[in-house]
């Protein structure tokens, strides 16, 4: 068990793989919440669901490592970004959770709020991860070459969900999510399936989604990609139940389409 | 020449000259051993207002001709007893036909049939296009609209990887659908989520609907 400590700022932080990770998701803002589309996709039936596995097509290359910063808003949703472009064909990237981050952060490294990481990659997007690494996490760091990429790897389509089944169903359609867990002493203790300790709480860590799988028991669970390195459960991943889902302020989006990167056009039609 | 002055082809020529539904010609040869037949080209074209040539070679004591009545018609001279040189004459474009038997100790030949096609030549067919293979798959869609079953096609990252064709999933809203005429396309495949297969140079090779399975996409693009 790895236990959580407080931070002198407040926040609190647990240790993975020889580094604190600030558990630094902020409490959903209801205006901006509500901002963001409603489930806005076919609904799958549960007893259509099929098992996603994404662990393949999605390897150690995709685990992000925000370190020892507070910013698991931008790494989530970068990490999320990145595996829309690839299921719609686009080259993968390593993308920057770092730049967005630095955009909704407000000069401070105190956290941020999920909803604002979708209003950042929608309007500037974010850059790959060489052009600002995980330790520039403040807008006066990074370099115009940065913002310039940006406008390459930006959302086109989200929309919120509320609850696990609308989750779920998200995923089973193709889309990514981002949203958040409860980390407390359990989190980090995976059990014989992988799944991640259960920890009550209102959410301190965004987290991105990526496949669905059926446990032996029956249970659904949703697969989750974190940002902590490889060295995080399962070559950086768990999987996490409808409780841990269910249990923390709904924050959570599912990316649905990225914009295509105007530097790696397929050819217009000619008749 | 736009129009022959038949009575003056007529007296020149010395020969008949009919406007007729049917002309019948008449000629006792004498017997041989062969069988009896009767030789005519398959087709022939010609303008409007110009002169057709056909020569009918037959063996037989008889041989009978007729020739669409739109068609004036007038023989020549050809010093050799088994053919029969015409010149014809249309001046509305159309088909006509020119059917000949002969006859022979008492039994028939076939029938021949010369096809006299009457207008504009058409052009020439273009060349078929050299063989273009599949450089991109484009595929369009309403992503707030995409099925399971769609999602199964489209989800199944291994199988597009395998493909070995570069491939893109485009909402129907993305910017480049409009600005590469995706749009326009997709519309001829009868709705989205739509498939288009293009040569590296743009050209629309096929436009269908998404397939159901991703077995239907891979014999679609052929590999």
């Amino acid at each position: 068990m790895n236990a959580i400590i407080t931070l002198p700022n407040g926040l609190e932080a647990v240790e993975v793989g020889g580094v604190y990770r600030v558990l630094a998701k902020l409490p959903p803002d209801v205006h901006k919440r509500a901002a963001i589309p409603r489930f806005a996709a076919p609904m799958v039936d549960p007893k259509d669901w099929i098992e996603i596995d994404r662990r393949s097509d999605f390897g150690d290359n995709y685990i992000l490592d925000q370190k020892s910063h507070g910013s698991c808003t931008g790494f989530a949703s970068a990490g999320a970004l990145m595996r829309a472009r690839v299921l719609e064909g686009m080259a993968f990237v390593r993308l920057s959770g770092a730049y967005t981050y630095a955009w909704i952060n407000g000069g401070r490294d105190d956290g941020a709020i999920i909803s604002d990481t979708l209003t950042s990659l929608q309007q500037h997007g974010t850059c790959p991860e060489t052009e600002c690494p995980w330790d520039t996490i403040y807008r006066s760091e990074i370099p115009a070459s940065a913002d310039r990429s940006a406008g390459r790897f930006k959302i086109l389509e989200a929309y919120r969900v509320d609850r696990f089944d609308e989750l779920v169903s998200g995923l089973l359609l193709g889309f990514v999510g981002v949203g958040a867990v409860q980390v407390g002493n359990a989190f980090t203790d995976l059990d014989a399936d992988g799944v991640a300790g259960f920890d009550r709480g209102p959410g301190n860590h965004a987290v991105c989604f990526d496949g669905v799988r059926r446990l032996a028991s029956g249970e659904w669970v949703v697969d989750l990609p974190n940002s902590w390195g490889l060295e995080f459960g399962r070559r950086g991943r768990c999987y996490i139940t409808r409780r841990h889902i269910e249990s923390v302020e709904q924050d959570c989006y599912l990316i649905r389409a990225a914009t295509s990167d105007p530097q790696d056009p397929p050819p217009p039609t000619r008749n | 020449m736009s129009r022959l002055d038949r009575g003056r082809a007529t007296w020149f020529l010395g020969h008949i000259m009919k406007r007729i539904s049917s002309l019948s010609l008449t000629f006792l040869l004498a017997t041989t051993a062969s069988a009896q037949s009767v030789k005519l080209p398959d087709a022939v074209a010609v303008a409007p207002g110009r002169l057709a040539a056909v020569t009918v070679e037959y063996d037989g004591d008889d041989l009978r001709w007729r020739v669409s009545s739109d068609l004036d018609v007038f023989r020549e001279f050809d010093p050799d007893p088994r053919k029969i040189r015409l010149r014809l004459i249309g001046y509305a474009p159309g088909r006509y036909e020119l059917t000949a038997v002969a006859c022979k100790g008492g039994k028939l030949s076939d029938f021949a049939v010369c096809v006299i096609t009457v207008g504009v030549p058409a052009p020439p067919p273009p060349p078929p296009p050299p063989s273009q293979k599949v450089a991109w798959v484009i595929v369009v869609e309403e992503t707030a609209e995409r099925t399971p079953q769609t999602a199964r096609v489209l989800g199944d990252l291994a199988f597009w990887v395998r493909l070995g064709v570069p491939w893109r999933v485009y909402d129907k809203d993305d910017p480049v659908v409009k600005s590469n005429h995706y749009d326009v396309t997709a519309g001829r495949a009868g709705g989205l989520p739509a498939m288009l297969l293009l040569s590296d140079a743009g050209d629309v090779l096929k436009a269908i609907k998404l397939p159901a399975t991703t077995d239907e996409v891979r014999k679609e693009v052929g590999r």
